[in-house]
């Protein structure tokens, strides 16, 4: 009985584990990936309200720092326009970062395994 | 939605369970021995799995770091080389690129683990289904430990043949938990003695079955848990959840743990404190997040706001200072807070916190700012500063009319800014200040103009006495929206000093008991009266915690914060003395006669009325809202009503000094009550000064006859409410006092009608209807908790008096290394000679002064008696000398 039990949970414990290597790649490019996503979304989120590109782009024409004269408002759409295009730029460069991060996830077991086979390669 | 411990649970179709959120939640699981025994498996594998996994991602990374340093020399003239490491071959390399597939395998588990701690899905729950027959079995929910605490319990339930798994055995599993453990080591309780307590309930009727199943009281326990944890939205079941209502729902445990002292309160306050430890470790994880992102300028987002450089001057920016976590965390005022939303969302511009000073107004304006960090506001708070004024800053140095200027400027800059919203601390400060004559503005009126035009936000906080005095009926009370801050009540706040003691263990490296933290409350909240809740308990604690921290330079183990620690800090900080708030004193109590009589010779029936009366009191019999005792002595002068009383103080307080004494004859005229309780022009109360400063005391009214008939009308208010009103509006509170007041009326009557043999019960009455209306109000008569009538003495009495009295000059002459030797028949001859049947003892303590005391006196000067010698009085009561033996 006892012996039997102990076989159960033997066969139990080994079919967890094929599963869950069986199941490995499948992860990385389904629910994986996924989550890496909106991780990646959410990073972008963040940089964006720390930055507030958008926030900028909605007042390019309202005058900085209450100043509503003329000048005020000459001197404040070029200084928002710089400062537009920096935030921009750096926005930019996230986004950049973020869908190259994603490559890279997409691309890592596909460069490791040609890397290991380089490696068996002989020279 | 009902309460959780109201909830009814019923059988629907075949599960048994309760409808919540339009779901039928139930708790179903198959329970085996060798379903517990694989998971119990998959575990250890899942455990080996990891760290054999991490070992080889470890091995990777370190043959990659190998190889770099044995290539090292092709590295130098061209760092970047590095970067193509994977173009070259070798044996460490493969092992490196080897172990990358384990890299990416460990995330996935890392991954799948952190995601399936998260049993219960939100966003479920969010709406009520329209179906109503959804059911939800809350098995899925259930943590990893909790889950292994059922399994235990099981097993526990198999091992003793039970047919049911029943809270017992739960709870003897739960114990096991370290959380809990923890819990109970918090509580001060043995967990051992625990433990053994449970065991022995945990054998019910026998049965056979191997496959228990669980009772139906433990699956309320479970499902009440869970609906807990969904009420506090945490992402699983813990054993948490579950302590508080396995003690509910089970009232042999309820009763086990009441024998360790751990009532309902006590145990749910215990859970509180940890639910709110995690909430706050959680809450100050999201807000380092949200406050990463939140500007750190004065300017909003889009700098459309205007530099406000005069207010920045006068004020201080508080979301600036929660960004950079200068403020503490905010607790249990979320009710408040919405409110405070609500006013202003409602087109409100100006909302003042009343409240007495600290109940925590400035703890609920912290808790504005840190939520505009987060930005978990309302739309019109998004993207907005809340600036505190200084109004010290913007008075100092200058005339009215440069503070209004200020202030002006001030306002005008937040108003033109757009992104202000002004905070004053005690308001009332602003008001009184005004520049130019009679029918110039004062700051607050500036303030409430600006309010009235809906030109700025402001919150400002007052306290509710200077609301009444300064603000209510002014322009600036009616601009303003008041939102009442209480102080909270004893369990409430007992989870607002819970939410303190994180850091208070952390500076001072102390651990602090719930009891302390109890205690810290309760005696907070009975003995200091005149600050308030919670802040009078933080302080308390506080100042518990250091002298934890200073006794253990004398005893490095010292760490544990006990109550004693708190009885202690509050005794140095109130003199009230400490055996007072700690010692269990009922042995004391039960043999007070024993203890008085040692001082106090004769006057039995006085003695034990008294006693009995302090016993009612001590055994929290009395109305808590009255003095512990209050008595009037009747009876002829000499017969020891003053020294009842300070035998009393002593014997009760600990100490004679404990005594407010106050002779009525002082008090005769119509002014009197002022120099009692003081006036408006801030003239001090004796009375209630001296119980302010000494709430726990003896007062004694001597002669309370001669005393103006407006006084004794004070009695009226101070033996039934326990407490006055003093002339500064401040209430005193004599509910730690008692209230002894003498008097002679009557003394002739009593000694006539002692000497004819009248019972003594019948001689009261007599006094009271005949003799103490004619100078007390029948109302006043009645309010007394006794009447007592002291005998005159008689020469047994006397006898007795003389000895103690004796025994008092040995005493001092013991101090000087004199010794007094008193023949009975001296002393007896003496008592007679001083005894006076109308003064009482009295004269006899004066003929001892001029027999006795006077005598050695002079013979101590002329160089006579010297140390060693011992003084005699012999038959005749005369006095002689023995020499000592010469050195």
């Amino acid at each position: 009985m006892f012996k039997s039990h102990f076989l159960i949970s033997s066969l139990q414990v080994v079919a967890h584990f094929a599963w869950s290597i069986i199941y490995f790649p499948l992860w990385w490019y389904s629910v994986g990936f996924l989550r890496f996503v909106s991780k990646i979304i959410s990073f972008w989120k963040g940089e964006e309200r720390s930055l507030g590109f958008t926030v900028w782009v909605r007042n390019w024409f309202v005058p900085m720092y209450g100043q509503a004269d003329f000048a005020g408002r000459l001197i404040s759409f070029f200084i928002r326009t710089v400062q537009i295009i920096v935030r921009g730029l750096v926005m930019l460069l996230w986004i950049i970062i973020g869908l190259a991060l994603m490559s890279a996830w997409l691309a890592l077991p596909v460069a490791i395994i040609l890397a290991t086979a380089y490696q068996l390669l002989e020279k | 939605m009902e309460p959780i411990s109201e909830i009814k649970f019923e059988n629907n179709k075949e599960h048994y369970g309760v409808w919540r959120r339009g779901r039928f939640i139930f708790w179903q699981k198959p329970l085996s021995r060798s379903a517990i025994a694989i998971k119990r498996l998959q575990k250890s594998a899942d455990r080996i799995l990891n760290a054999a996994v991490t070992i080889v991602v470890i091995a990777g990374w370190l043959a990659l770091v190998i190889w770099l340093f044995l290539e090292r020399e092709n590295f130098i003239d061209n760092p970047i080389q590095i970067l193509s490491f994977w173009e070259n071959q070798h044996p460490l390399l493969l092992a490196f690129f080897f172990s990358a597939w384990f890299d990416l395998f460990l995330i996935y588990r890392r991954s799948e683990a952190a995601f399936n701690e998260k049993k219960i899905n939100y966003r479920r729950w969010q709406d009520v289904p329209t179906d109503a027959s959804e059911s939800y079995n809350m098995a899925v929910a259930v943590g990893d430990d909790l889950d292994k605490i059922i399994d235990e319990a099981f097993l526990i339930a198999v091992r003793l043949k039970q047919p049911e798994v029943t809270v017992m055995h739960f709870f003897r599993a739960l114990l096991a938990s370290a959380q809990i453990q923890n819990m109970f080591v918090r509580l001060g309780i043995d967990g051992s003695a625990l433990v053994n307590k449970i065991e022995k309930h945990m054998n019910g009727k026998p049965g056979n079955n191997r496959r228990p199943s669980l009772s139906p009281v433990l699956q309320e326990v479970l499902i009440s848990a869970f609906i807990d944890t969904l009420d506090r939205h945490q992402d699983s079941i813990d054993a948490l959840n579950a302590v508080i209502f396995c003690y509910r729902r089970d009232k042999i445990l309820a009763e086990i743990l009441y024998d360790l002292e751990i009532d309902a309160a006590k145990i749910n306050n215990v859970c509180e404190w940890f639910q709110i430890n995690r909430q706050l470790v959680e809450k100050y994880r999201s807000f380092r997040r949200s406050a990463a992102l939140k500007p750190g300028t004065g300017m909003d987002r889009a700098y459309t706001a205007v530099a406000t450089p005069t207010l920045d001057h006068f004020s201080h920016d508080l979301v600036l200072a929660a960004k950079y976590g200068r403020l503490e965390l905010c607790v249990g005022r979320q009710a408040e807070i919405d409110s405070i939303f609500e006013t202003l969302e409602s087109g409100q511009c100006g909302v003042l916190l009343v409240g007495a000073s600290g109940t925590g107004k400035t703890m609920v304006i912290n808790g504005i700012a840190q939520l505009m960090v987060e930005e978990r506001v309302p739309n019109f708070l998004q993207d907005k500063r809340l600036v505190e004024i200084d109004v010290s800053r913007l008075v100092a140095g200058a005339t009215p009319a440069e503070a209004e200027a200020r202030l002006l400027a001030c306002i005008s800059e937040a108003q033109r800014a757009g992104n202000i919203i002004l905070h004053i601390a005690n308001i009332e400060n602003l008001v009184g200040i005004s520049a130019g004559g009679q029918d110039s503005l004062d700051l607050a009126e500036v303030l409430s103009e600006s309010l009235v035009r809906r030109s700025i936000f402001c919150l400002a906080t007052i306290t509710t006495d200077n609301y009444a005095r300064v603000i209510e009926k002014t322009s600036l009370g009616e601009a303003m929206t008041t939102v009442g801050i209480k102080e909270p009540a004893i369990d409430q706040a007992i989870q607002m000093v819970e939410s303190k003691v994180a850091l208070l263990e952390g500076r001072y490296n102390v651990f602090v008991t719930y009891d302390a933290i109890e205690q810290c409350v309760k005696l907070s909240s009975r003995y200091i009266h005149d600050k308030f809740l919670p802040e009078k308990a933080v302080n308390l604690l506080r100042n518990a915690v250091i002298r934890v921290g200073k006794s253990r330079r004398h005893n490095p183990k010292e760490m544990i914060c006990t109550k004693e620690f708190v009885a202690a800090a509050l005794s140095e900080l109130t003199g009230i003395p400490m055996q007072k708030l700690t010692e269990n004193e009922s042995q004391k109590l039960l043999s007070l006669e024993d203890s008085i009589h040692r001082r106090m010779v004769g006057q039995e029936e006085a003695v034990t009325a008294v006693c009995a009366s302090l016993r009612r009191a001590r055994a929290e019999m009395k109305d808590a809202k009255r003095p512990i005792a209050s008595f009037l002595f009747l009876g002829p002068t000499g017969v020891g009503k003053t020294e009842l009383a300070k035998t009393v103080s002593q014997d009760y307080f600990g100490d004679e000094n404990y005594m407010i004494r106050l002779d009525m004859s002082e008090y005769q005229n119509a002014d009197s009550t002022r120099k009692m309780i003081g006036d408006v022009d801030g003239t001090l109360g004796y009375l209630t000064e001296a119980v302010r400063k000494k709430p726990f005391s003896l007062i004694l009214f001597d002669e309370i006859e001669k005393a103006h008939p407006d006084i004794l009308n004070l009695f009226l208010q101070m033996l039934d409410d326990g407490r006055l009103t003093d002339g500064q509006g401040r209430t005193i509170s004599f509910t730690e006092s008692i209230i002894i007041a003498t008097s002679n009326i009557g003394a002739l009557y009593i000694q006539e009608q002692i000497k004819a043999g009248t019972e003594l019960n019948i001689l009261k009455q007599e006094l009271i209807d005949n003799q103490l209306n004619k100078y007390m109000r029948p109302e006043l008569i009645n309010r007394f908790d006794g009447i007592i009538v002291f005998k005159p003495l008689t020469e047994d009495n006397i006898f007795k008096i003389a000895a103690l009295l004796l025994k008092g000059i040995k005493k001092r002459l013991a101090d000087k290394g004199i010794n007094l030797q008193a023949d009975r028949l001296g002393a007896q001859k003496l008592a007679k000679a001083g005894y006076d049947p109308k003064f009482g003892a009295r004269p006899l303590r004066r003929l001892l002064q001029d027999k006795v005391e006077d005598k050695i006196a002079n013979k101590i000067l002329s160089g006579d008696l010297k140390r060693r010698d011992t003084v005699v009085i012999d038959a005749k009561a005369e006095i002689n000398i023995i020499k000592g033996r010469e050195l």
